[in-house]
């Protein structure tokens, strides 16, 4: 299990496919400016 | 997720962007962007790996979901801010883009907790509640 990220910490990298299937890593998205990340519950 | 829908355009405009993570499966979360008209890719954590690593897995309900929460990530992948799975869940999309400007501007990081106003407070139940 890991940890919430406190602020002021670097955060881990990650990659995940977007719902379209295309791989998607945090650090390129985060190459075009800051990024809001949203976790919610999901619907299914 | 609609509160950032609608305020999307200020939020590119102070040169952010919203990132949403489900554990859904991929047509799942496609179905519900189209639905809800969102402007931001979703991504499928089905295998619950970044929801673990990020400690906001909630084990309990449906087969194991992930906690809501709210991050703010600066270009060089530092946390500039974090809200989890409590009242504060529903941070006003306003607040969160007034951090995104002080993030884009290259601002040093503020170790400030948020804590809403009571006005604030009152539409984070509400619309906890209403979902």
């Amino acid at each position: 299990m890991g940890k919430v990220p406190t602020v002021g910490e670097v955060t881990r990298d990650f990659e995940l496919p977007d719902s379209t299937e295309a791989p998607r890593r945090l650090s390129e998205l985060l190459s075009q400016g800051p990024v809001v990340l949203l976790f919610y519950r999901g619907h299914w | 997720m609609a509160d950032y829908r609608e305020h999307y355009e200020a939020l590119l405009a102070a040169g952010g962007r919203v990132v949403a993570v489900s554990v859904d499966a991929p047509e799942h979360s496609e179905a519900l962007r189209r639905s809800l008209r969102l402007p931001f890719p979703i991504l499928c954590d089905t295998e619950r790996r970044v929801v673990r690593q990020w400690d906001i897995y909630n084990p309990r309900e449906r087969g194991g979901i992930a906690k809501p929460a709210v991050f703010l990530i600066d270009g060089d992948r530092t946390l500039r801010f974090g809200a989890v799975d409590t009242v504060v869940r529903r941070v006003p999309a306003a607040e969160i883009i007034r951090l995104v400007k002080t993030a884009a501007m290259g601002d040093p990081v503020r170790r400030k907790t948020y804590i809403p106003r009571w006005g604030e407070w009152l539409r984070a139940v509400r619309n906890t509640l209403s979902r």
